[in-house]
């Protein structure tokens, strides 16, 4: 049985694996183009060929259109009948063809279906095929390839250098160049009217616009050195600016307006002095007219020349704002240098108008007579006593007549210009110097002032130098007090008499606030209110040592200390009262080399990693934080200055920690990066070592434990183990395969959650399974809430002055950058955005009620400075909703 | 006192992951790796029950606990507590399925299954990270 069933499998095999010819045979063949023999030889059943049968030949073409309609095929020899068919034109196909012989009555038909088929190919035809594919380069397909692949590297290169860099093709460059041909085309038929129109332009020409050049705000100067064709840079610029300003920090609008002050004074009383010069010289000539003509004159043409003169004397109730009267102008010089200098031309100017008025009423009473004369006499004399005091413009400073008096007072505003220049030069170039250059120089300038101080009771501050010749800080101090001399002359020079002048300054020593106060009147005792605030960093603790009469108390509404005190000084008399303060403003040479070694060592672990690009940056932004916190501290030669580079470096160590924080933020993210715990990097080293002894401890405690169980309770043979386990029954099948499909759809749901809910709104990439921490590890910026500095305010006899501009405290600028507090009614996080749009980038969100620092605003939307890395990207501002946020 | 020590092995497991991680940082691999000789350990020397859920359950709850404990320090970094529960979530199903896979292998105890069983398992564990990753 077994033995057919082989026998039977192997012929079921044999059959289906043979060929096609095993089954029969296949049609004939004829090629396409050539001619087809169709017959068949007949014999009789003695296989005797029959000879005169008539066969006839029907067929179909492959469409089944007949193809051979009863042709005849007749006999050719020995019983072989056959029809000659020629294929030429005829399509590849089957064609179903019969032969059909009548013999004796007998019909025999026999299926001659033929195929015409593709010539079979010949070696000789492929060979010829193949040289003729090959062609003349006598190239087989692989080399064909080759040199197709090596063509098309080259035609790539070539498209690729064609397309350069800008990777165009031709027609993006073709449409390229059709726009800057349109370009050039409009811009070259404007060009032809360019300069008319320019120049006929009404408001924009050329003047107007070198000067909207010139005004614009945000223009920079192109250098010191402008013929040396640099442009400056910002820092350049600032530290011109500095320089500039020089010691007193004062721009040049305060210096100039300071110096026109004064100048603008001396000028103002010199118009004045030259207009009552004139004034007098004409009311002179008039009166020596009359007196002249006295004999020829009538009563009516004495009067009338009288009233002119009346008229230019003026009344003694004139001011010197009431008009332009003798009087009135006499008034100005008195209310300018007080009664001293200019009371006599006042007095002979009203013994002037008395002597008018007594002619007057001579003239009305008894006509021409004798006393009449005799009051006309004393009215020139006394005119004339008047222009005598006057003097000519031509006078001297030592000539004593006002005009020599406007010549001392202006030699006296050059005398003390030169020596204010002078000091702050020397402050300036504080370093160059040695300390027996400046003690000269000092002395020098010292001797200067002293020749034209025009203030009592200061012979403390001129005599200092003589008793500090090799104690710089003493010296520095005398230069401080010597410029605040000079200032308080100018302003003495500048403002109206017998006004009390208070003048502040800082000294060195820890960091002293003095101030001069003085009594310029001769005969008035005056109360001076003094009141200022000290800088905002100085505490009640850091008050050293403050003068009698000076009280500091804490002002809430300032937030800062106020020093105040009333003072009754005599005539002439002058005070100067101080407050010594601990030095605060100084940021220490061991906090700089220690937030450098913090930005080195977090740097050290960047080397090598992706974040070595940042990490430079980062490091190299501190490195100039730092060394210009060091610069400017070092280039502070001042008090003043000093505050100032105090306040600029905290600034600059804010933004110093920020980068620290940056570093840290890409180190731990590199650690994050590399382990499951790396985050463990960033956090406090206490954490580190903590996680260490936990670990030590777990695995003492597991090993005791383990080591009791395996010596209190007998260890269960290993098959008694696996048995509780792999007893399955269906219903703990069933349960564990239900347990299985609660887990699956519980991940399921848990990553749709976390998908919509916390990574498609911010982008957190997580890998929690692996424990594995997220890239980016947003940290709030810190934030400094710096309370602006009040203004420092004087009080002067009850009327509350500005010392400062709004912006100085005792020549120290209190600007400070603008607060947005976050917040938000409903929400507790709020999106910062990489652009002001609302389908920008989140790059880290905030809590309500952190304090950022606005940087700049645009719609809606405020930029704050924030840091925070996404995506590899150190972001050190943002973007928020202007809705979102108060103080903005 | 074997609940406990199955428990407190759970708990340390993650321990020994940080170590093996710092020398290859596949975490998928390693973590299924240490949680397979865990497992098998335990299975042959501890009584631990009758309940192969009730293990992994275990298991599974001890490795999250010790993880979110890391983890905790970005959720306070990041402001986002609702991260903590959808994590606790995610990751305690995962782990309690790739233990309840290494478990059913290890039980066979044919080598043929415990291959397949921690292949698996870490298959899963790899389709979790990268998918949550995206």
């Amino acid at each position: 049985m077994f033995k057919r069933a082989v026998f039977a499998l192997f012929l079921l095999l044999f059959a289906v694996l043979s060929p096609a010819q095993v089954w029969g045979s296949s049609y004939q063949k004829c090629a396409v183009n050539s001619s087809c023999v169709l017959g068949e030889f007949l014999y009789d059943d003695s296989y005797v060929p029959i000879t005169n049968a008539v066969c006839t030949i029907n067929g179909r073409d492959p469409d089944n259109a007949v193809f051979l309609n009863n042709q005849n095929a007749p006999h050719v020899n020995d019983g072989w009948y056959a029809k000659t068919v020629s294929t030429t034109g005829l399509s590849v196909g089957i064609y179903p063809t019969k032969l059909c012989c009548v013999t004796g009555g007998q019909t025999l038909c026999i299926d001659k279906t033929f195929s015409i088929d593709e010539p079979d190919l010949t070696q000789s035809s492929v060979d010829n095929a193949v040289t003729s594919i090959k062609g003349g380069a006598n190239l087989d397909i692989t080399q064909v390839a080759t040199s197709v692949a090596m063509v098309q590297t080259s035609v790539n290169n070539a498209v690729t250098s064609i397309k350069g860099a800008s990777n165009k093709d031709l027609s993006e460059v073709s449409t390229d160049v059709g726009g800057v041909k349109t370009t050039v085309d409009s811009i070259s038929s404007a060009m032809g009217t360019l300069v008319a129109d320019i120049w006929s332009n009404s408001t924009n020409s050329f003047n107007t616009l070198v000067n909207s050049i010139w005004t614009n705000p945000t223009r920079e100067l192109t250098s010191a050195n402008i013929t040396g064709g640099q442009i400056a840079t910002a820092s350049g610029v600032a530290s011109a600016v500095t320089s500039i300003k020089g010691a007193s920090n004062k721009d040049l609008s305060e210096v100039s307006g300071q110096v026109a002050g004064v100048q603008t004074s001396v000028d103002s009383m010199s118009v004045v002095v030259n207009n009552l010069s004139l004034q007098v010289s004409t009311v002179s000539a008039k009166a020596d007219t009359l007196l002249g003509k006295w004999g020829t004159y009538s009563i009516a043409d004495i009067v009338s020349g009288l009233s002119t003169i009346t008229n230019n004397i003026g009344n003694i109730g004139d001011t010197c704002l009431s008009g332009n009267t003798i009087m009135a102008r006499s008034q100005c010089l008195i209310d300018k240098w007080g009664s001293q200098t200019a009371g006599s031309v006042y007095s002979a100017a009203v013994n002037a108008q008395s002597a008018a008025e007594s002619l007057r009423t001579e003239l009305d009473y008894n006509g021409k007579s004798t006393t009449a004369y005799q009051d006309i006499q004393t009215l020139n004399t006394n005119l004339n006593l008047v222009s005598g005091l006057l003097g000519s413009s031509s006078d001297s400073a030592l000539t004593a007549t006002i005009f020599g008096r406007i010549k001392k007072v202006e030699d006296n505003v050059e005398s003390l210009n030169t020596s204010g220049t002078g000091l702050t030069n020397l402050l300036a170039k504080w370093g160059d110097y040695s300390a027996a250059d400046i003690f000269d120089k000092v002395k020098d300038l010292s001797s200067q002032i002293s020749a034209v101080n025009t203030v009592d009771n200061v012979s403390a501050i001129l005599n200092k130098v003589d008793t500090s010749a090799n104690d710089l800080e003493q010296l520095k101090n005398t230069v401080l007090s010597l410029k605040a001399l000079v200032s308080v002359n100018q302003q003495l020079l500048e403002k109206t008499a017998n006004k009390p002048i208070v003048q502040s300054w800082l000294e060195e020593g820890s960091i002293i606030f003095k101030n001069l106060i003085t009594n310029p009147s001769t005969t008035t005792r005056q109360s001076v209110s003094l009141k200022f605030y000290l800088p905002r960093e100085a505490t009640q603790k850091d008050i050293m040592v403050v003068d009698p009469g000076l009280s500091v108390v804490y002002d809430p509404s300032q937030d800062a200390l106020e020093v105040s005190g009333e003072f009754d000084l005599d005539p002439k008399e002058t005070k100067i009262v101080s407050v010594e303060v601990t030095d605060v403003w100084k940021i220490e040479d061991s906090e700089i080399n220690a937030l450098k070694n913090q930005e080195t060592e977090l740097f050290e672990p960047l080397k090598g990693t992706a974040y070595f690009a940042q990490g430079t940056t980062l490091k190299s932004d501190i490195e100039v934080s730092l060394e210009k916190i060091s610069r400017l501290q070092r280039d502070a030669k001042t008090p003043e200055a000093r505050i100032l580079a105090y306040r600029e470096g905290e600034a600059e160590l804010t933004k110093v920690n920020g980068e620290i924080n940056d570093l840290k933020t890409l180190v731990t993210s590199l650690s994050s990066n590399k382990s499951m715990f790396g985050f463990v990097g960033g956090s406090q080293l206490l954490s580190v070592w903590g996680m260490v002894m936990v670990m030590v401890a777990g695995f003492v405690f597991l090993g005791l434990l383990i080591k009791k169980v395996s010596s209190t309770k007998e260890k269960p043979t290993e098959m008694a183990v696996f048995d509780k386990l792999t007893v399955a029954t269906s219903k703990k099948l069933s349960a564990e395969i239900l347990a299985v499909v609660v887990l699956l759809v519980v991940m399921a749901v848990g990553m749709v959650g976390y998908y919509f809910l916390i990574r498609k709104d911010d982008g957190i990439s997580d890998k929690a399974g692996s424990l594995v921490v997220p890239t980016e590890t947003p940290i709030p910026s810190p934030t400094a809430t710096i309370i602006p500095t009040p203004t420092p305010t004087i009080m002067v006899e009850q009327k509350e002055i500005n010392l400062n501009s709004p912006k100085q405290v005792l020549g120290i600028s209190t600007d400070e950058p603008t607060k947005s507090v976050v917040t938000a009614s409903e929400i507790t996080i709020i999106n910062v955005r990489s652009k002001p749009s609302l389908t920008a980038s989140i790059i880290m969100k905030v809590k309500v009620g952190v304090v950022l620092q606005k940087v700049s605003e645009r719609g809606d939307w405020i930029e704050v400075k924030i840091s925070a890395l996404k995506e590899g990207i150190l972001y050190k501002t943002g973007w928020i909703n202007k809705s979102l946020l108060i103080g903005s | 006192m074997e609940g406990a020590l199955i428990f407190i092995s759970g708990l340390f497991l993650p321990m020994f992951c940080y170590l093996a991680e710092q020398v290859v940082p596949k975490p998928e691999v390693v973590e299924e790796i240490f949680k397979f000789i865990l497992v098998y350990f335990l299975v042959k020397f501890i009584d631990h029950g009758k309940s192969r859920i009730g293990l992994a359950l275990k298991l599974g709850a001890s490795f999250v606990i010790t993880e979110t404990l890391f983890y905790f320090v970005n959720f306070y970094l990041l402001g986002r507590p609702e991260i903590v529960v959808i994590r606790i979530l995610v990751t305690l199903s995962l782990h309690v399925l790739t233990y309840l896979i290494l478990i059913n292998g290890i039980i066979s105890r044919k080598t043929i299954y415990y291959l397949i069983s921690l292949s698996f398992a870490i298959v899963c564990h790899f389709l979790f990270n990268y998918f949550l990753r995206g």
